[in-house]
């Protein structure tokens, strides 16, 4: 009972929090385009969580891709569809839950998809001029799930044979160029 | 009248390649180690190919023993080899490339591999927030061998006559120690050290400042390292440096990316604490146009209004202007902000990519040996003219000692500082041809013909064909410096039409 409380009372703050009411869905392309049009505003991504979980005390950094390969990567069989697309995240680490959103993206994962809600920073003062999203709300849409790790294929046969090949050339160079006896 | 190359000058250049494509085997191996041990099997089995594919050829040439023998070894001879190599080291290293699936054609591969050994750093990669780690790897040590100079590698290794010219050819002019053999050696030494010292000072701050995992923090270290120490500019990460979101991280890499744009002959000078290296002409050139192209680049993105905040401002202007003018390339700004830096503080990073970092190092761009003695021939010009006649102007400059600035010297720099020019402009030409905006044009045939790999978003997956290969072409002139280009189209005239 306590629990479903303050799940209604945060629920009804975060629909009275002025931030949140008005934050506006955008892409990371609108806020690359037109960065001080959306500097301090609180805005809503979705995206991919990659590369690592940066933890620097009470806080998080990490990348939120929102291009063509958030769901399907190529290494999990995507086409090639252009460059990625990314923006630095600062997450709070009471809102940061590696263990239910899975590891970051990477060859190896997918990384986690998820619905972010912050403040959108340009070249922040009190940030060392960084740009970022500062997060006040996170939400998991799809954990994080892995990708074919693959196998050595035709291609390492080949090249296995290739080299057993040069072994044996480069072997009977040696003998070849061994100084005659007596 | 041309004398046709003899079946023994063609059999000596094929040994030769052979002995570089054992180099690119050995290479081979850093990234085959990675993807075995991070369990990258697809990756591990391109990389078995790739070695094969080079270690088959290298054994082949010792077999044959075509360079057993060498019975004479000319000037040509050594700058064919090093114009050779460095079409066949990236046509070979596409391989893995090419199989990882993330190239849209295999013309954007050999771009890459092209980019990877000039040290240019502009890239077609698509996704590559999930390329495989052992990839990545290989991308970046592309930039170490051909940064180092994947001859100079096969010098340290294999001495072999022709040496001297094939030194040359790789854009170094200065000899360390009398001989090649040594010298290559110093340079190996320093980059060693550096090595050592960068990767650990890299993978400390990714653990303790920047929380990263004790292994991905090393990846990213060995990666960022032979990108910055060689001037190359590729990263792990589609954001390249503002991924990191670190002024320490960005103040390690500056660092290193100063190292690498000296010439060996300052680090050998530093070494031995050699007093008086201000009064060398190079050093000065670099520090008068660094500090005025800073300058112009701060005020112009003070104008601009890009940046409200001073500190902000001079964090990424300086970062910025020094990945140009030591042609890394890396960023701390995205692609689309750059596009948008206009005015002078385009013109700042613009003339800091064309003229590049010293002599003998392993920046690209005319150099500052060359914009200096350009300024001093020009200065000296000017100042006979306007003192009386008979009256006597000296023609020396320091640099390591006294030396003497000849008519000579003064045309071969002033032609070679042309001919850069001459490739700035083809590029941009191409570009504005296919309809890119002149100043994007300019801005990105400079970046790829001084081997920088900053971009302002013209460079990019689908673009046309023919200003692909143009730019191919720019990276790989531009980094040996004309003169191994035009010995090698000689070579082939006078195969075609040779007696």
């Amino acid at each position: 009972m306590r629990t479903l409380f303050i799940l209604v009372v945060a629920s009804f703050v975060m629909f009275l929090a002025p931030g949140a009411t008005a934050a506006q869905v955008v892409d990371v392309s609108d806020l690359d385009q037109n960065p001080q049009a959306y500097d301090g505003q609180v805005v809503t991504l979705e995206g991919e969580l990659i590369g690592d979980y940066g933890i620097r005390g009470d806080e998080v950094w990490v990348q939120l891709n929102d291009d063509p390969y958030i769901e399907n990567p190529i290494p999990g069989g995507g086409a090639p569809a252009g460059g990625n697309q990314g923006i630095g995240l600062r997450i709070p680490v009471e809102i940061f839950d590696p263990e239910g959103w899975g590891p970051p993206g990477s060859v190896r994962y997918r990384g986690p998809l998820v619905q972010v809600v912050g403040e959108f920073r340009y070249h922040a003062a009190d940030a060392s001029g960084e740009t970022f999203v500062q997060v006040v709300d996170i939400t998991l849409l799809d954990p994080a799930r892995p990708l074919p790790s693959g196998e050595l294929g035709t291609p390492g046969r080949i090249g296995i044979a290739l080299l057993v090949l040069a072994a044996l050339i480069f072997a009977a160079a040696r003998y070849r160029a061994r100084p005659p006896r007596g | 009248m041309l004398l046709r190359p003899s079946v023994t000058d063609l059999r000596l250049i094929a040994h030769d390649l052979g002995r570089i494509l054992a180099v690119v085997a050995a290479a081979g191996l850093l990234p085959l180690g990675w993807a075995i041990f991070r369990g990258e099997w697809s990756a591990a089995g391109w990389f078995l190919l790739m070695i094969g594919t080079a270690a088959v050829p290298a054994a082949a040439a010792e077999f044959l023993g075509w360079g057993a023998r060498r019975q004479r070894v000319d000037w040509s001879h050594g700058l064919v080899v090093v114009a050779l190599t460095w079409l066949v080291v990236p046509a070979v290293g596409t391989l893995p490339l090419w199989l990882s699936g993330h190239w849209g054609r295999w013309l954007d591969t050999f771009f890459d591999a092209m980019s990877g050994i000039t040290t240019t750093g502009l890239s077609l990669v698509q996704d590559l927030d999930h390329l495989p780690e052992s990839v990545n790897i290989w991308r970046h040590t592309l930039q170490f061998l051909g940064g180092q100079g994947i001859v100079l590698a096969a010098l340290t290794f294999f001495s072999a006559s022709g040496a001297l010219s094939m030194y040359q050819a790789e854009g170094r002019e200065e000899r360390i120690f009398p001989s090649v053999i040594s010298t290559a050696r110093f340079i190996w030494l320093v980059s060693v050290i550096h090595g050592v010292v960068g990767v650990t000072a890299l993978t400390v701050d990714g653990i303790l400042v920047q929380g990263f995992e004790p292994v991905r923090s090393f990846f990213h270290a060995i990666n960022v390292f032979m990108a910055a120490f060689d001037t190359g500019g590729f990263t792990p990460q589609s954001t390249s440096i503002a991924y990191y979101h670190s002024a320490l991280y960005e103040g390690v890499l500056a660092v290193l990316m100063v190292a690498g744009a000296m010439s060996f002959g300052l680090h050998h000078a530093l070494w031995n604490r050699r007093r008086g290296l201000l009064r060398n002409l190079e050093v000065r050139t670099i520090l008068t146009t660094f500090g005025i192209l800073l300058a112009v680049t701060i005020v112009g993105l003070g104008i601009s209004g890009v940046f409200t905040h001073a500190p902000a401002l001079t964090r990424r202007g300086l970062f910025q202007v020094l990945s140009a003018h030591t042609g890394t390339g890396f960023s701390t700004v995205s692609t689309t902000e750059l596009s948008r830096w206009s005015g002078l503080a385009f013109v700042g990073i613009t003339v800091a990519m064309a003229l590049g970092g010293m002599s003998s190092s392993t920046a690209g761009g005319v150099k500052s040996l060359r914009i200096g003695l350009t300024v001093k021939a020009m200065a000296d010009s000017i100042r006979e003219a306007l003192l009386p006649e008979g009256a006597v102007v000296p023609d020396t400059f320091q640099q390591y000692g006294v030396q003497r600035l000849t008519p000579r010297m003064a045309q071969s720099v002033m032609a070679v500082s042309l001919l850069y020019v001459g490739l700035y402009l083809l590029g941009a030409g191409v570009g504005y041809a296919y309809g890119y905006p002149l100043d994007q044009a300019l801005f990105e045939s400079v970046s790829a013909s001084a081997a920088v790999g900053l971009s302002v978003g013209v460079t990019a997956p689908g673009m046309p064909i023919l200003m692909e290969l143009v730019m191919i072409l720019q990276m790989w002139v531009g980094r040996l410096e004309f003169v191994a280009v035009f010995a090698l189209l000689g070579f082939m005239a006078s195969l075609a039409v040779g007696e």
